[in-house]
């Protein structure tokens, strides 16, 4: 070894050092900074100065933080159970031999691909309750009439951008379990034909327990991704009806950019850090037991 | 491979899960399709808006374009937002893939290949910087950006895309460095390589598709970023595409077929990329889920 060369250590926290510096200043000091926020009274661009937990107390007692959490459960269970569903449906089918299968295999990325503020203003103008193609096809098939508004009534808005949501990530869940699937040895289901498993008996007592791991995974890394939704929510509901779709990281927006309230805005925000922070110490301690 | 042989009615089952997929999938993209080149009449208002081409024109795409003019005022605007936000999409999506690769990919070697004090609470710190939901930091960027005065500018838009694609480079190279032996390198050193030559020369070049998949998915992020374009910008100088066709939504006066253009024109590259590099997409996608 020549004695010249930068030693390993050096180089690696070198090489390291412009990621971390990046991390610091985008992510580490904004977090350390909404907590200061969070701490003051502060109104349009005037600070009135410290208030203590005083922005947190409130969020609380005007009951937004509340319904901002029961937003998000609804949504993010919604559509965490809805796309695993659907997603296991669509790896099982694609798991098969099948003529076009690499084709149908590519189709799925597409909507992933998009932006999603793209696809919240396709969907926009699809659902619109007198001119968008989805209740025109209603009004096809008989199974509406007149003009429906989706995002009247709460049940409906809610379903709806579960529903728009799922066009696009519903993708993330195939390709995961698709991989999963396919790492299952054919052997695994040749023991069980020999011992007479239907098709039904098979996925539940053998599929379904290799794939826990991957599932889990899955599930952790999107129920994370949950709290980051936000394009759909703006483009498609802006919150409505009522409270309806307020989710918690909508909720920080409006507080903070629409009502101008950056202290209670940055009390929402940090509590949606602590959140997610939550989720993700679990995640780690996962991924760190699996390996 | 896990693929079975199907028979009777699921075959039958099989078919129509299929089906539905494809319907699913390529449905909204023939009515985008066909919104963008059908006059206004046949859409806007009708109960059943046109499902087949009717008088079909390629001049929405001419107009969003800047290529021909348009006589209404909104649409003459709509059309000039639009191709001033395309191309500061692409200045952004440019400059924050690049920046992200070579801070990602430099860090993603120092992980997989050196020791080095605080490693772990690097691998810590990028993980989670990666799972903040970015509104989280919206509140005190903007006020961070507002007082270096740099807001409605490239500045903030790409040194947050950066950020955050450069934790999604460095954490799926980190893997894929991990299944590329070193002997290679090993070998290279013993020839008189230093380690950083060994990791430019050698490694580097190994590690193309893995490369491709990290700069795929940072520039489809970058193209798609939606929240902090939409806060960061005030004006046409820096605002870029996803946010300009949003405000097209409530402006009745814009024409459907104007907003139907954009939209193509805004999904096409990233369709395009994803369908040519679906499998790099696809192993850089499940690696960083899967092993996070």
């Amino acid at each position: 070894m020549k004695s010249k060369e930068i030693s390993e250590g050096k180089l690696g926290a070198l090489m390291m050092s412009p990621a971390i510096l990046l991390i610091i200043a985008t992510a580490v000091i904004p977090i350390l900074y909404v907590f200061y926020l969070s701490t003051r009274d502060i109104r349009g661009i005037m600070d009135m100065g410290f208030i203590g937990l005083e922005n947190y107390r409130t969020i609380i007692e005007t009951g937004r933080l509340q319904s901002a959490l029961v937003a998000t459960f609804l949504f993010g269970f919604g559509t965490i159970a809805f796309q695993m569903v659907v997603a296991m449906i669509v790896a099982l089918a694609l798991n098969v031999d099948f003529k076009g299968r690499n084709i149908i295999r590519s189709l799925i990325l597409i909507p992933w691909a998009i932006p999603t503020a793209l696809v919240g203003v396709m969907w926009s103008r699809f659902l619109s309750s007198t001119d968008g193609y989805f209740n025109a096809v209603l009004r096809l098939l008989q199974l509406a009439e007149g003009e429906v508004n989706w995002f009247l009534s709460r049940g409906t808005a809610i379903m709806m951008v579960i529903l728009v949501d799922s066009w696009k990530f519903t993708a993330i869940f195939v390709m995961i379990f698709l991989a999963g699937l396919q790492a299952i040895p054919n052997n695994f289901y040749e023991a069980a034909l020999v011992d007479g498993a239907n098709r039904l008996q098979r996925f539940i007592h053998l599929t379904l327990p290799i794939m826990k791991p991957v599932i889990l995974v899955a599930l952790i890394m999107r129920t994370i991704f949950v709290f980051h939704a936000f394009d759909l929510i703006f483009i498609l509901t802006g919150g409505g009806p009522g409270d309806a779709t307020r989710v918690l990281s909508f909720y920080t927006y409006q507080e903070t950019f629409s009502f101008l309230r950056h202290g209670r805005g940055s009390a929402a925000a940090f509590i949606l850090f602590l959140l997610t922070g939550i989720v993700t110490v679990l995640y780690i301690k996962f991924l760190g037991t699996e390996n | 491979m896990g693929s079975l042989e199907l028979s009777g009615w699921f075959k039958v089952l099989h078919r129509a899960v299929i089906t539905l997929i494809i319907i699913t999938v390529l449905l909204p993209f023939y009515w985008i399709g066909i919104m963008s080149v059908t006059p206004q009449r046949y859409i806007a208002g009708q109960a059943i808006p046109t499902m087949i081409p009717r008088e079909p024109s390629l001049g929405a795409y001419q107009a969003i374009l800047g290529l021909i003019e348009i006589e209404s005022g909104p649409g003459r605007r709509a059309a000039m937002m639009f191709s001033r936000s395309l191309f500061n999409s692409i200045v952004v999506a440019a400059f924050s893939t690049f920046f992200a690769l070579i801070l990602g990919i430099l860090a993603a070697y120092a992980l997989s290949r050196l020791d080095f004090p605080g490693k772990k609470a690097s691998y810590v710190l990028i993980l989670g910087s990666r799972l903040l939901a970015q509104i989280t930091l919206a509140v005190p960027l903007f006020t961070i950006f507002r007082t270096f005065e740099v807001l409605d500018t490239y500045l903030p838009l790409i040194i947050m895309n950066t950020s955050f694609c450069m934790a999604w480079v460095t954490l799926i190279m980190d893997n894929y460095f991990d299944m590329i032996d070193s002997e290679m390198e090993d070998a290279a050193r013993v020839d008189g390589c230093t380690r950083f030559g060994a990791f430019w020369r050698v490694l580097l070049p190994m590690a193309r598709p893995g490369i491709i998949s990290v700069m795929l998915i940072s520039f489809l992020f970058s193209w798609g970023e939606f929240l902090y374009a939409l806060l960061f910008t005030s004006s046409m100088s820096a605002r870029t595409m996803p946010v300009v066709l949003s405000m097209f939504l409530g402006q009745y006066a814009i024409e459907y077929r104007l907003l139907a253009a954009g939209l193509v024109l805004g999904v096409l590259p990233p369709v395009f990329l994803a369908l040519l590099f679906q499998r790099f997409i696809i192993t850089g996608l499940t690696q960083g889920g899967l092993k996070g």
